[in-house]
């Protein structure tokens, strides 16, 4: 047990001392690739955690499962059990976009987009795993664009997309000591974008690609001062990307003059510099004495001013907590989304028209070392904002 | 100069009557410094059964670099317009079936809106020149392989340049301009050294105004320029 103990203090020194070289220097991108705008997290941020989802996505004072890691690597808890392994998906809706100028352009989930994990209970004081998932995606489907020749006469159509996805690989690792415990996320986040169409005219398909990884260390606390009441923080530090984006058209053997090749098919790298804004959250979660309820309040800034289109953000989430019994909890709560574009700038509607508050709703239920967990996000039902948005996820864990 | 080049030179187009969502501010000094758009309003003639109107614009951001895939969006009175996205150059195309008229001057109202939503708009104005009348040679007319072929047209009111296209179709594609010349200029001779082909030659002759795209004043919300266009054409035949 001892000899576990240092080998166990081991990683936590190797962990925590290589998070500190990821930290990165702050610079503010001036061209940036617009994909990777923090604008699309509206959208793009699939919401997983189970539980955290019913509860107004709250979770950063609270303990919770593996998945519970993504809002604070803190919350970590396995139980008496020494392994836990977790899955879960999620669906979100499509949604119309740009309606005031196109009828045919809609923001589509793509799939897969599920978290799956495992959790390990080393010591008494330590607690890890690792997780693999789809936190952000989405697939901007622009619809058909028809394509003209030299007279104006339509030759051809083609669909267009942009496909957006961050496939996520987490070491959670969790430090508990007294009434405080302590934890880190080193994630290697895996970007990529796929645009493309298919020129019927010339029967030519284009690709453009970004592709990249970055290491990214996030860290959180959560203390407990009182016996019902626990206070929780997160820091996720800002980092920076220069971004190539690879356009490589695939001529299909399909033979084209070189004038026409060099002018409409010439590969063409493009260069951004994009900037990551941190995100600080801070969390508080009370249990009352004569329920068995529990509060949960989170507040998360986003420094998303850092791009120079949007402003920061604030979004608040409340979360109620009830356990039925030892099988059965019910969650219920309420989050705002807040419209973060710039009120200086012109857009296709007003600033705040994209405000969303969305009323949750989940449960899960335990047999034995199972748990299934539910839980639903939906905006349609307020009166805020032109986009209406539900997540359905589900999820189930099994401790051993 | 190839030959899509100046199809993109000749003819560009379009009105704008309604934008919704893009009235309400107008650009700031940095948005203007990050778009470039460009175009052309006009109408060839030709001496074929039929006369061409072509209309197209172009935008992009100023240094190539890409906005990120944006829209360029357009509404036009007879809400025919085409649009183009480029595969993979952040330039935009749309051409619109509307016939300008002679002599005549056009307010060009673009919105460009990225796939964010943020929206700019970009006016500008153009005049069309008169209608160009060829006078020499005639439809038709039978020249020999490098041979000069002298071209001679009315003036043309409303003209600040002249331009002279001669080409090719299928299968050479050749294609040769004169320089910009002055809008009073009536007349040019093709070298006969540039007509290589037994085949038949498209002879173009262009008038435009705001053709100095050194002026400035001439496009508002972004960086750029729009030329009035009149132009007309004949075929002749090189045996």
């Amino acid at each position: 047990m001892r000899a576990n103990v240092k080998k166990a203090n081991l990683i936590l020194l190797l962990y925590i001392t290589g998070s500190l070289f990821l930290l990165p220097k702050v610079i503010r991108a001036e061209e940036s690739e617009l994909n990777f705008s923090p604008f699309w997290d509206f959208y793009s941020n699939n919401r997983l955690s189970t539980n955290a989802g019913g509860k107004g996505y709250t979770g950063i004072a609270g303990l919770n499962d593996i998945s519970g890691t993504i809002l604070n690597p803190a919350s970590l808890e396995i139980g008496r059990h020494g392994f836990q392994v977790y899955f879960e998906y999620v669906y979100k809706n499509n949604i119309q976009w740009l309606k005031e100028f196109t009828t045919d352009v809609y923001l589509k989930q793509l799939h897969p987009s599920f978290l799956t994990g495992f959790g390990v209970h080393l010591t008494k004081h330590l607690q890890t795993g690792i997780l693999y998932y789809t936190g952000n995606n989405y697939n901007l489907d622009l619809g058909i664009i028809k394509i003209s020749d030299d007279n104006g006469n339509i030759i051809g159509e083609t669909p267009f997309y942009e496909k957006f996805k961050i496939n996520s690989f987490s070491i959670p690792v969790m430090v508990n000591y007294k009434n405080i415990r302590i934890g880190g996320n080193v994630k290697l986040l895996h970007y990529t974008i796929e645009s493309g169409s298919t020129v019927k005219y010339f029967e030519e398909e284009f690709k453009g690609e970004v592709d990249f990884y970055k290491l990214l260390p996030e860290f959180g606390v959560i203390v407990s001062p009182l016996k019902n009441l626990s206070l929780g923080a997160t820091f996720l530090p800002e980092t920076k990307e220069t971004i190539r984006e690879k356009w490589a058209p695939n001529l299909n053997g399909f033979t084209l003059s070189s004038s026409i090749k060099a002018e409409w098919f010439s590969p063409q790298d493009s260069i951004f510099n994009n900037v990551f804004p941190l995100k600080i959250g801070i969390g508080l979660q009370y249990k009352f004495d004569k329920l068995p309820l529990a509060f949960y309040l989170d507040y998360n800034y986003y420094d998303d001013s850092k791009d120079e289109l949007l402003i920061d953000r604030n979004d608040i989430h409340l979360g109620f907590e009830y356990e039925a019994n030892s099988y059965f909890i019910l969650r219920t709560g309420l989050f705002k989304q807040q419209d973060c574009r710039d009120k200086n700038l012109t857009w296709n509607n007003t600033v705040g028209d994209y405000d969303q508050i969305f009323i949750t709703l989940g449960t899960s239920i335990k047999l034995k070392d199972f748990a299934l967990n539910l839980s639903i996000m939906d905006s349609h039902i307020t009166f805020w904002g032109q986009i209406k948005q539900t997540y359905i996820n589900a999820g189930t864990s099994y401790s051993f | 100069m190839n030959r899509k080049n100046i199809f993109f030179e000749l003819f560009v187009f379009a009105f704008l009557i309604s934008l919704s969502g893009c009235d309400r501010k107008n650009p700031t000094g940095d948005d203007i410094a990050k778009l470039y758009a460009s175009g052309v309003i006009g109408r060839v003639v030709g001496k074929e059964a039929h006369n061409t109107s072509f209309y197209l614009w172009e935008i992009k951001d100023g240094d190539s670099t890409g906005l990120g895939g944006a829209l360029g969006i357009v509404y036009t009175e007879e809400d025919t317009f085409q649009l183009y996205n480029h595969p993979y150059k952040p330039e935009y195309y749309a051409s619109f079936g509307f016939s300008p008229s002679f002599n005549t001057t056009y307010n060009i109202y673009l919105c460009y809106a990225t796939l964010m939503g943020e929206a700019h708009i970009i006016t500008a104005s153009a005049t069309i020149p008169d209608e160009v009348n060829i006078s020499f040679p005639e439809q038709y007319d039978t020249i020999a392989v490098g041979e000069d072929i002298p071209v001679s047209w009315l003036q043309v009111n409303g003209a600040e340049n002249i331009k002279i296209l001669w080409e090719t179709d299928y299968p050479s594609y050749i294609s040769n301009e004169s320089e910009f010349l002055p809008g009073n200029t009536t007349s040019y001779t093709i070298p006969g050294n540039t007509i290589t082909e037994i085949e038949n030659y498209n002879i173009q002759v262009i008038a435009y105004s705001n053709s100095d795209t050194t002026k400035p004043g001439n496009i508002k919300g972004a960086e750029g320029y729009f030329k009035g266009m009149s132009g007309s054409y004949i075929i002749i035949i090189v045996q």
